[in-house]
């Protein structure tokens, strides 16, 4: 389903990405791990269309995501949260998951300036779209919360949850388990395995969280300055002796057993 | 027909207009037609956070299109007006695709110089605009036997315009557009992730903006019935700025609010300068113009310091969120 193919990304003189490929098949779990700085998330912000490659192809069901604009790239079904997020913080929560909502609808500038019938219909749908989305992560119906009153985990939800209203095929995941404690991180992957599971979802995931990684990903992909020094099921990256050294440490320190 | 509170009102305005003595009417005309104008422009600064520093030029450029339709080709009023609009939309247009590679104060410089750049051709373009002498012999507008050329059905005229373009803002503002603004204005990058084109809107707001500065200025035109360049300068974009300002941006009201306080407040103050119980000195600078903008300058300063978010909110306005919550409500 996405393909990336000898991709580099330079930034003037510094080579964040060289030479990257691989693939992730349709309703797969992929995940993308390594070092910090290694260019996982410029990879997201390429492939997501928020940066431009220097030299390589992003292929999404056919379609050349290089040469596509950040919302071209969303119409076409790639969503993403940000590591940082990104929410609208003035907005309430329903309000910013409805916002992902509005690229699928199609009232033209007419129908909206005279509150049509047809309209006003789209925007119920839009609301119970997204109080549905808002539930499946676990918020309360009746939340009146503002965006920046949410916890560092409970934001983290709701750029998710902002993201699926874009309806995508696809879904960047850029460090989602960041701020959360062990069973909401439990929880998450089993959001994430419903995704998958129930909604068809494919996820690409970038992730720190060894442990969250080896037992949600199907196929794994270990980044180290910029190249891809691995890939293969969660066994064969735990037992590759280059990313055992660059990255998760000898066995009897890291925290798998 | 159902008859809400908010039509009881209008008629209320119009009758008490009518009461008003000239000089008051034909004040209120002029705040009508500023108030289209900040309509335009407080959606664009406050809602989608861009700056226009040239908004008197599609004031101006709506006015002039309306002049010259209906004395060289004999359109009428009705006709020349929305065309007017329209024309001053397509600059805004075209000021829109320079705005959306411009950031913030360079985007001030640049609308500046499109404000620059119109009243240098009103200036020399005499054949066309009558240049510095003015252009003269603009017709009333009429509507087969009935003449537009008395102050008060003048103002029930612009105030018509002025609450059928409210009502399009509002709808407009309530709608899904206003959430995107919104979320436009709190983080670009996340809204086009999200599959908003962000460019897409800014464009569209600074044709919408230039649209109603157009109409206002049309209006303009065949109230005065004569327009000279001075009218149209950056010294009246900065008065825009701040009606805007002082009334609140972000807020369908704050425009308005700062309309009617621009053109009344000198009226309140020449009649303060009539209370004898005043020592003469101060009746004397009451009058001067130059001590009026002085004022200015120090509401200004207050309002920003104390009231930044404008006179709209102080006198109980409506912020464009809690149109979009009120909606749900219904």
């Amino acid at each position: 389903m996405l393909f990336i193919h000898n991709v580099t990304k330079e930034f003037g003189g510094l080579r964040a990405i060289y030479n990257l490929s691989f693939q992730v098949q349709e309703r797969q779990i992929k995940a993308l791990i390594g070092p910090n700085g290694a260019g996982k998330t410029t990879l997201l912000n390429l492939v997501s269309g928020l940066d431009k490659v220097t030299v390589g192809k992003v292929l999404f069901e056919g379609n050349d995501l290089t040469k596509l604009r950040p919302h071209e790239i969303c119409r076409k079904g790639v969503g993403r949260t940000f590591q940082i997020p990104h929410l609208f913080s003035q907005m309430g929560l329903v309000e910013n998951v409805k916002v992902g909502c509005f690229c699928r609808t199609t009232s033209g500038f007419l129908r909206l300036a005279l509150h049509s019938e047809f309209t006003m219909k789209e925007e119920a749908d839009v609301e119970s779209k997204s109080n549905d989305i808002l539930q499946f992560l676990g918020f309360a119906p009746a939340d009146r919360r503002v965006a920046r009153e949410l916890s560092g985990g409970d934001q983290k939800l709701l750029e998710i949850a902002r993201a699926l209203g874009t309806s995508p095929k696809l879904l960047l995941l850029d460090e989602p388990g960041a701020g959360l404690n062990s069973l909401e991180k439990q929880r998450l992957a089993g959001t994430i395995r419903k995704l998958r599971d129930e909604w068809g979802m494919t996820i690409l995931i970038v992730e720190h969280d060894v442990a969250l990684v080896m037992s949600l990903s199907d196929e794994i992909v270990v980044l180290n300055y910029g190249e891809k020094i691995a890939e293969g099921s969660p066994e064969e990256i735990q037992n590759d002796h280059k990313v055992i050294k660059a990255y998760l440490g000898r066995k009897s320190e890291n925290s798998l057993c | 027909m159902i008859i809400r509170r908010i039509h009881v009102g209008l008629i209320l305005i119009v009758l008490l207009v009518w009461l008003f003595p000239i000089h008051l009417q034909s004040i209120m005309v002029i705040a009508t037609i500023y108030s289209i104008i900040t309509i335009g422009l407080n959606i664009l600064i406050g809602n989608l956070g861009q700056i226009s520093l040239g908004h008197a030029a599609f004031y101006g450029i709506g006015a002039y299109a309306s002049a010259l339709l209906t004395t060289k080709l004999s359109f009428p009023f009705w006709i020349s007006m929305p065309l007017s609009g329209m024309i001053a939309g397509g600059f805004g247009l075209l000021v829109g695709l320079t705005a959306i590679r411009l950031r913030l104060g360079y985007l001030a410089i640049g609308t500046a110089a499109f404000n620059i750049m119109f009243e240098v051709v009103t200036q020399q373009w005499e054949t066309l605009t009558g240049g510095v002498g003015g252009f003269r012999g603009i017709p009333a507008p009429h509507l087969g036997p009935l003449a537009f050329d008395s102050d008060f059905k003048y103002f029930c005229l612009s105030f018509g315009v002025f609450v059928a373009l409210f009502q399009l803002s509002k709808n407009i503002l309530s709608s899904r557009i206003g959430y995107v603004l919104s979320a436009i204005k709190q983080n670009e990058v996340a809204s086009s992730t999200m599959g908003i084109n962000v460019n897409k809107f800014k464009l569209f707001f600074f044709t919408l903006s230039a649209f109603y500065g157009g109409i206002a200025g049309s209006l303009l035109a065949h109230y005065l019935k004569f327009l000279d360049p001075q009218s149209f300068s950056i010294v009246f974009s900065v008065n825009l700025l701040f009606m805007c300002s002082i009334g609140g941006s972000g807020y369908l009201w704050g425009g308005i609010v700062g309309a009617l306080f621009i053109t009344l407040f000198p009226e309140g103050l020449s009649f303060l300068a009539k209370m004898s119980f005043l020592p003469n000195a101060v009746r004397g600078l009451l009058n001067e113009y130059a001590y009026h903008l002085m004022i200015y300058g120090v509401i200004l300063y207050l309002i920003t310091a104390y009231m930044p978010q404008g006179m709209a909110k102080f006198l109980g306005g409506i912020r464009i969120s809690q149109i979009l919550k009120k909606e749900k409500d219904l």
